[in-house]
């Protein structure tokens, strides 16, 4: 066929240019910020970005930011982009129908990991999307008897950001505080339900801290009062096991690029029995039962379908492999230094999302330290900020240890290799800033540092 | 499944090998040691099946062993090749 003589053809081509593969190991977005002149037969994968010059790419341990797509994922979605690359709205020829099947099929797979009906998905643009569409379009569709929403002060920040709009037209809002282990108290929630408390919501493993929270309990409760439950499951699809039933959740948000799929797709599960209604927040053609306006991207969603499937089928094994890292990222700091403090509970935790406080260290300048390897402090959406995160806050960490800490996310492509090296850096990184830190030369001396009077000057 | 359509275990070892072998030749470290780790513990786990229907379902599962093996050199090149991937998929058509 001809296009066999294509593929062999370029494959010879590629064999030429092969070799440069080994010596050009990043991305050409990043070859767009790389200084022109680096050579590239010296100083294999050098880069300087911003000034700053790292020896290779650095370790990827940032998976609550995102995650990078797996190659099943991504030669899933490969034909939807180059063959058939149809509108699935289109229903007058074959281009449309195939596109419209695929949907289909990525609509089973993604409700049959969360233990829900077909009928119950509707694709969107990512979880925040679906978590305006749930909290601003089930609060404006019963604005007429239900006036209050309650969520927590962990949420995500588009949650919290819908919450602070729905304010600002009126409605009620009550945060409810965590606990210092990040858990929700559930007898607050019991008593700040009111009889016109229209939602409640809570999000099942938390991107900053990680921890689970008791999500059957909430749901038992909601259900008592008869109040739908909303749950951001961005964090959680594909990492803990999720069910619909067991849990009561009434709407549940679901991303995409956090299990290993496509950036810039996401889902929204919303429950038919008892039916949930909520007004759309696209206006538009009326696709995706009239919820979500606008053409379903075909390839995006094929990819959140692939990824969900596959999540199903290596949660058990991704999970093990994860604790392991953990446990090991996690003996192989505190073995090293002390002064470390885990954020948010150990047992009610995910695996893959470690967030460690180092005392008597400066949070930014460990931060630069830590250039060979990506890693966060806070959550993606607020490191831009100088504050920190208002989740550490809300769990009463002390402002000088919310500074300093630090969040390794681990998945399913983290090597032992990354972790040991991750610690090694880490370790030497924190004993360098501490040598020069005259609050530990006191701590070591054995002055308390609460007792100081600091002197004006 | 008849049993004159039994997988043998010359033919196990073939697709371990050539996987374990195309595995091998990803540009990026992170997929090249999950591809490599994930052949080897699947092969390890299933190494006790004796019902010649689930040996035929783990067989078929994988996903690379659908395409001749000269269009997975491509592929991988395709996509090795920061992220240009070319249009192979025409082939599987």
């Amino acid at each position: 066929m001809a296009s066999k003589l294509l593929a062999s053809a370029f494959r010879r081509t590629l064999a030429r240019t092969t070799n440069t593969c080994a010596y050009r190991g990043i991305s050409t977005a990043a070859a767009a910020v790389v200084a022109p002149s680096r050579e590239p037969f010296e100083d294999q994968g050098v880069v300087t970005v911003k000034g700053v010059k790292i020896s290779a790419r650095p370790l990827y341990l940032d998976m609550q930011a995102t995650s990078p797509v797996d190659p099943r994922v991504l030669d899933a979605m490969l034909p939807y982009y180059l063959a058939r690359f149809g509108n699935p709205h289109s229903r007058t020829h074959l281009y449309g129908w195939e596109s419209d099947s695929a949907v289909e099929i990525a609509r089973t797979q993604v409700a049959d990991l969360i233990g829900a009906s077909p009928k119950e998905i509707v694709f969107t643009s990512g979880a925040t999307e679906s978590n305006n569409i749930s909290i601003k379009g089930v609060m404006k569709f019963y604005k007429e008897k239900k006036r209050h929403v309650i969520t927590t002060q962990t949420e995500h920040k588009c949650v919290l950001d819908s919450c602070r709009h729905l304010q600002q037209e009126g409605f009620d809002v009550t945060y409810l505080p965590v606990g210092n282990d990040g858990i929700v108290d559930l007898e607050k929630l019991r008593s700040a339900i009111r009889p016109d408390t229209g939602l409640v919501s809570v999000m099942a493993v938390n991107n900053e801290i990680g921890v689970i929270q008791p999500l059957e309990e909430i749901g038992k409760i909601c259900k008592e009062f008869n109040v739908p439950f909303h749950t951001d499951a961005a964090q959680a699809l594909g990492k803990i096991p999720i069910d619909v039933e067991k849990w009561n959740v009434s709407l549940m948000s679901l991303s995409g690029h956090k299990i290993y799929g496509p950036k810039g797709v996401g889902a929204l599960y919303m429950r038919r029995r008892p039916r949930i209604r909520v007004e759309p927040q696209m206006n538009g053609g009326g696709q995706e039962r009239g919820i979500r306006s606008g053409t379903v991207p075909t390839p995006l969603v094929v990819g959140m379908g692939a990824a969900c499937e596959l999540a199903k089928k290596e949660m058990e094994y991704d999970d093990k492999r994860i604790t392991a890292l953990q446990e090991r990222l996690l003996n192989g700091i505190k073995a090293k230094l002390d002064g470390v403090v885990v954020n948010g509970s150990l047992e009610r935790r995910y695996a893959g999302n470690l967030n460690l406080s180092f005392a008597y260290v400066e949070g930014e300048s460990l931060l630069m330290g830590l250039k060979d390897v990506a890693v966060s402090s806070g959550s993606a959406c607020t490191s831009a900020s100088l504050e920190p995160s208002y989740v550490l806050r809300a769990l009463g960490v002390d402002e000088d240890m919310a500074h300093t800490s630090i969040r390794f996310g681990i998945g399913r492509f983290t090597t032992e290799a990354e972790i040991d090296r991750a610690i090694e850096l880490t370790v030497q990184q924190v004993e360098k800033l501490r040598e020069m830190s005259p609050l530990y030369e006191m701590v070591k001396e054995g002055i308390d540092i609460k007792q100081i009077q600091w002197a004006q000057h | 499944m008849a049993s004159s359509s039994a997988i043998s275990r010359a033919e196990i070892l073939s697709l371990y090998r050539s996987l374990l072998r195309t595995a091998r030749q990803f540009c990026d470290y992170n997929i090249r040691e999950y591809t490599k780790r994930r052949i080897i513990d699947a092969f390890c786990e299933n190494r006790n099946l004796s019902d010649p229907s689930t040996i035929y379902a783990a067989f078929s599962d994988v996903f690379i062993c659908e395409f001749p093996s000269g269009m997975v050199n491509s592929m991988l090149d395709s996509i090795n090749y920061e992220g240009k991937a070319v249009s192979f998929s025409y082939v599987l058509e």
